[in-house]
């Protein structure tokens, strides 16, 4: 069966998800271009569902779901996406029995990759492209936590993916290995399109030059992180003392108070935000409304 | 609006004077008897409310149920409290898979590092863990209530035993003891269930394990034995020597278990010793579980099968002896009113006074019993009850089996079905001598009036009567030298329920279908017109040579 | 089509490795140390009489359970988002597990033949084949029951919770007058029993199918009831407007709701 393919990566409409009485997902458009796209939000915001949603693991109970222009209800077109996808679960989940190298080779079964030269090539390239060549022959059970997330990532690499899809795909590197991923996440061939959920605000800034904000199951900011950031302009002061009167108040570590508010206070100074600052903003406004 | 402060950091900054102190100082350790209560309630909580034992609970009530509620078996308490216990089997099951479970969570969820680093050892866990075994405790009491009030509302002879109930909930104990000990060293999921069904197997398969040897097990659910005796027998089953090794294996489980955290070696003498004494309580228990019944009850049995009326009280209604031991006196309304219905709708009344016995079917050769005994002993009680009443049908008697009245094997309907038939067998003169019939089994229309009297007497579905209607077949025997003849088959009735009541009567074993078919035609009939048949030639009907085809030609049944 | 058949051949190398071989022979093993436990007991009590068909179905029961823990995959999620469908390895590994469960039986079997001695009626009511029929029933509904717990919220628990799920289920089906009259024998004849434990277990291999199909099949159907004339949104194929009172961005190109 021949599908017509997208260049358009992800579009959703009207996505809705349930589980019992909590809504996950609350009714999403979204639009994803090829490149970068970070998904922030606090626990229990919808990420993880809106990822699997997109992964086609979990299905919606409402609305439309387009990748590359494939509709996943669609058993063929599914198939057709799942062959351009790569995916890291928030919790994979291993054969603790199996060396690394088998792993890899074992899910490259799964992702069709069928020609034995051109697996080994592709197992090869993403166990170097993760740090993990030296490991290639230990037991999945020997590895730190660290590894074995770079070793989710490496998997989800593998046959070189239109779509990346990964979950919290930072959490347990280490300060290299995450400077490392964010590299490897810029200079990946092809221009695909990534998908990523973290709490950490510096990898978005860094590396993403889109930004979505998901807050109970709504999308509560579309944009770049630059405009993230731009949302608490004019907003964010630095102070000696505590104000109670701002929406939102940290010590910082350099020991001076940072403040999130309206009105200044006295003898605060203007400081530029961030797009952590940003991002706590929406919270805070999703939050009180 | 107020500002809300973010949790930010923790980082070295300005400590105030003095607040260093009491930042840096001892920090207070909680007692640990408080540390392992409270981790033993939410244990207790987490395994009383999970599914697992909740499932238990209902299938345990459901078994204890099906056996009352079905009427399938007489209410005897000296043998209630046992099926009670086999309720408590399915919840002990359930207890020790939840336990186990509970206990292997730590290394199952990859969380043993994490419980590593807590100041609660992992001793005081496993302590927590056992503690928190009191959990079941109540809903061990709640099944315990369920089946005293389903026992009680079928109206029960004889009075509860408190030990057997209570050695019931020290084997949901026991059993989750075990799970812990179990968990503690294999934290996978099967271990648990292998350990359920190490409870279950030996339950169901006591059947083939020697008689003496069955008390030691955990649970022995159905005790044949003790539904066909006419009271409780000291020392059978030995219910506190058995309470006793549940709770020695109990003990022994927990010792188990801690030994397998416990890191102190003082903490190790002491439970080796404890482990000393659980083995003693064990050792002991099974020795006196295998001590012989006393002699002198058995010899009251054996008598008492011998010749029951040497303990039976009698009544006589409507020329009618009703026999029955001590204690199944309300039985009397119940066994009566079949036979009284039969009796009404007779044209003619035979002359011999029927007697309606109770008798005992127990089995002297059974290990279970008669442990210990001498084997000249046990010869002499065999040889005592062989002829006893109801081994072989009387004339003028019907015997019910104590303890498979009114239902054993059927419902109530169907026992009434069979003691109406039995009546009606006497009252058209079968003789004892006329059970066994030749193949194919003689054509005799006093069959078909036996059936139409039992079934206008109690009405039993008709459709369930017409499921015995089958055929069978049977090979001539051979003349000598020659080949078996061709088998011949032929069609033949049998109550399909016929084992309700165990009844023991002076009619046919095998009855033609015919006579059966007849029976039905019959009930189609106007009954007056029927019984001016039957009447009028009373006799004839009831003589073993008149057949069926001549009564329906009597009555104009044409097919 | 191809390339997922093509696919089939190369994961049969790690079907093996995946299998959880440990679990599948403990159980099986077990239930042969069980026979043959019983076995040598009858025999020293001189009960072999007592030994039947009952004896290898209970005694099987520890392979059923280990059965309950063969259809779980450690790292589903993945496999879901695979273009291989997820079920080709759970499959795999009930083909792998059917011979061993199928030789425990025939161990058991002879066993049972050594123990007493040939052309000694042991059970002349039940035929074998009855007894056949039965197991395959345990061990298709025991399957069924673990691949719709893989795919709930207790997939982490697998076996643990499928196992007891599946032997009340054949506990009801033995002892409810109800069915025993079609199951049991006896009552039931034994051509019977077979009939009604090959249709539970086709009913079961039915329901398993379901319990292993692709999680998008509630989509499917949802996407089917939105395209019913008059009924849905996006009909035109645009994404309809966004949600809520969203307010022109501050930063370039972006769109916060409050």
């Amino acid at each position: 069966m021949s599908v017509t393919v997208s260049t358009e990566a992800v579009r959703v409409d009207g996505l809705s998800r349930r589980y019992g009485a909590v809504r996950a997902l609350d009714a999403i458009d979204l639009t994803l271009e090829r490149g970068i796209t970070g998904l922030l939000g606090p626990n229990g915001a919808g990420k993880t569902t809106l990822l699997s949603v997109l992964a086609t693991v979990s299905e919606p109970d409402a609305g439309r779901v387009s990748v590359f222009g494939l509709d996943p209800g669609d058993a063929a077109e599914r198939v057709e996406i799942r062959r351009r996808l790569g995916y890291l679960p928030q919790e994979l989940g291993y054969h603790r029995h199996f060396t690394v190298a088998a792993f890899l080779d074992y899910v490259a079964i799964l992702k069709e990759i069928t020609d034995r030269r051109r697996r080994a090539e592709e197992v090869a390239m993403v166990l170097t492209v993760t740090g993990l060549e030296d490991r290639a022959r230990s037991r999945i059970r020997t590895l730190s936590g660290g590894m074995r997330q770079r070793l989710g990532i490496a998997q989800a690499l593998l046959g070189a993916p239109d779509l990346l899809i990964l979950d919290e795909p930072t959490a347990g590197l280490d300060p290299e290995q995450r400077l490392r991923f964010r590299e490897l996440l810029s200079e990946l061939p092809g221009d695909p399109a990534i998908v990523l959920s973290t709490h950490q605000a510096d990898d978005i800034a860094a590396i993403c030059p889109r930004v979505i904000v998901l807050l109970n199951g709504q999308v509560r900011f579309a944009g770049t992180p630059a405009g993230l950031a731009g949302t608490a302009a004019g907003q964010v002061w630095a102070a000696d003392e505590r104000d109670n009167g701002a929406h939102l108040s940290w010590r910082g570590g350099d020991g001076r108070w940072r403040h999130i508010g309206e009105q200044p206070p006295a003898g605060a100074e203007l400081v530029s935000p961030t797009v952590e600052d940003g991002y706590l903003l929406v919270s805070h406004a999703a939050g009180t409304r | 609006m107020t500002g809300a402060a973010l949790p930010g950091p923790a980082l070295p900054g300005p400590v105030p004077q003095g607040a260093g102190a009491a930042a840096a100082g001892p920090v207070m350790a909680q007692p640990r008897l408080r540390i392992v209560l409270s981790l033993a309630r939410i244990e207790a909580v987490r395994i009383g409310r999970g599914w697992l034992v909740l499932g238990g609970l209902l299938g345990g009530v459901l078994l204890i149920g099906a056996w009352y509620w079905s009427g399938q078996v007489q209410p005897l308490w000296w043998e209630a409290g046992w099926r009670i216990g086999g309720g408590q089997l399915i919840l002990a099951m359930a207890m020790l898979a939840a336990a186990q479970l509970a206990a292997g969570r730590s290394r199952r969820d990859g969380m043993a590092d994490l419980y590593a680093s807590f100041p609660a050892t992992a001793g005081l866990r496993t302590l927590a863990l056992l503690a928190s075994l009191a959990g079941a405790v109540p809903a061990s009491l709640l099944m315990i209530a369920a089946g005293v009030v389903t026992v009680q509302l079928d109206g029960p002879i004889g009075a509860p035993s408190l030990m057997v109930l209570v050695a019931g909930v020290v084997l949901v104990l026991a059993a989750g003891a075990a799970g812990i000990a179990i968990g503690t060293r294999f934290p996978h999921p099967l271990a648990g269930l292998f350990g359920a069904l190490v409870l279950f197997l030996p339950a169901a398969t006591t059947h083939l394990l020697p008689g003496s040897a069955r008390w030691l097990l955990p649970w022995q659910v159905i005790q044949d034995q003790l539904g066909s005796l006419p009271g409780p027998l000291t020392g059978y089953p030995p219910a506190g020597a058995h309470a006793a090794e549940l709770a020695g294996l109990a003990i022994a489980a927990a010792i188990v278990a801690v030994l397998m955290t416990a890191r102190s070696g003082r903490a190790r003498a002491w439970l080796a010793a404890g482990g000393v004494l659980a083995a003693a309580v064990i050792c002991f228990a099974g020795t006196a579980q295998l001590e012989p019944v006393p002699t002198a009850e058995l010899n009251h049995l054996a008598t008492e099968m011998a010749d029951p009326a040497s303990a039976q009280h009698c009544d006589t209604a409507g020329q009618v002896r009703y026999c029955l031991y001590p204690g199944f006196g309300r039985e009397l309304s119940s066994v009566a009113a079949p036979v009284n219905k039969v009796l009404a709708l007779l044209p003619v009344r035979p002359s011999p006074t029927l007697t309606v016995r109770q008798v005992l079917s127990v089995d002297f050769t059974d290990a279970g019993l008669t442990r210990g005994q001498a084997q000249q002993q046990i010869s002499r009680w065999l040889a005592q009850t062989r002829d006893a009443p109801g081994t072989v049908a009387a004339t003028s008697a019907i015997y019910l089996t104590a303890g498979a009245w009114p239902a054993s094997g059927g419902s109530l309907t169907d026992a009434d079905f069979n003691v109406a038939l039995a009546a009606a067998d006497w009252a058209v003169g079968f003789t004892a001598g006329g059970r066994i019939q030749p193949y194919p089994p003689r054509d005799e229309a006093r069959e078909a009036v036996a059936i139409w009297l039992a079934i206008l007497a109690t009405h039993p579905p008709a459709g369930e009567l017409q499921q015995g209607v089958t055929r069978q077949g049977f090979s001539p025997r051979p003349r000598s030298g020659s080949q078996p003849g061709r088998p011949a088959f032929f069609s033949i009735w049998f109550y399909p329920d016929g084992g309700a009541g165990a009844v023991t009567a002076p009619g046919p074993q095998v009855i033609p279908a015919s006579e059966y078919l007849l029976a039905k035609a019959m009930t189609g009939l106007p009954e007056r017109r029927v019984n001016q048949v039957l009447k009028d030639r009373w006799a004839t009907w009831v003589s073993a040579r008149t057949t069926a085809a001549q009564l329906a030609a009597a009555l104009g049944v044409t097919s | 089509m191809t390339a997922r058949l093509r696919a089939l051949p190369l994961l049969a190398r790690y079907i093996p490795r995946t299998m959880p071989w440990v679990t599948l022979l403990t159980g099986c093993l077990t239930s042969l140390a069980i026979f043959t436990v019983l076995v040598r007991v009858a025999h020293h009590d001189q009960a072999t009489f007592w030994l039947d068909q009952g004896t290898i179905r209970l005694s099987l029961l520890p392979a059923v359970a280990a059965l309950a823990f063969v259809p779980y995959l450690p790292f589903r999620p993945l496999t879901r988002a695979t273009p291989v469908p997820a079920w080709v390895t759970p499959v795999g590994h009930l083909l792998l597990a059917a011979p061993i469960l199928a030789l425990t039986y025939w161990a058991q079997q002879r066993i049972m033949t050594t123990a007493v001695p040939p052309h000694t009626p042991q059970d002349p009511h039940e035929p074998t084949y009855a007894l056949i029929a039965q197991l395959v029933g345990w061990f298709a509904v025991t399957v069924a029951v673990a691949a719709w717990i893989a795919r709930s919220r207790f997939a982490e628990l697998a076996g643990a919770v499928a196992a007891p799920i599946a032997f009340s289920i054949i506990a009801l089906a033995w002892y409810l007058p109800i069915t025993a009259k079609f199951l049991v024998h006896p009552p039931a004849i034994a051509h019977s029993v077979a009939i009604g434990w090959y249709s539970i277990a086709a009913v079961a291999l039915t329901l398993t199918c379901l319990a292993m199909r692709d999680h998008w099949h509630r989509y499917t159907r949802v996407l089917r009831r939105i395209a019913a004339p008059g009924r849905g949104r996006g009909q035109s194929g645009e994404p309809s407007s966004k949600r809520g009172d969203a307010s022109p961005a501050r930063g370039a190109g972006a769109t916060v709701a409050r």
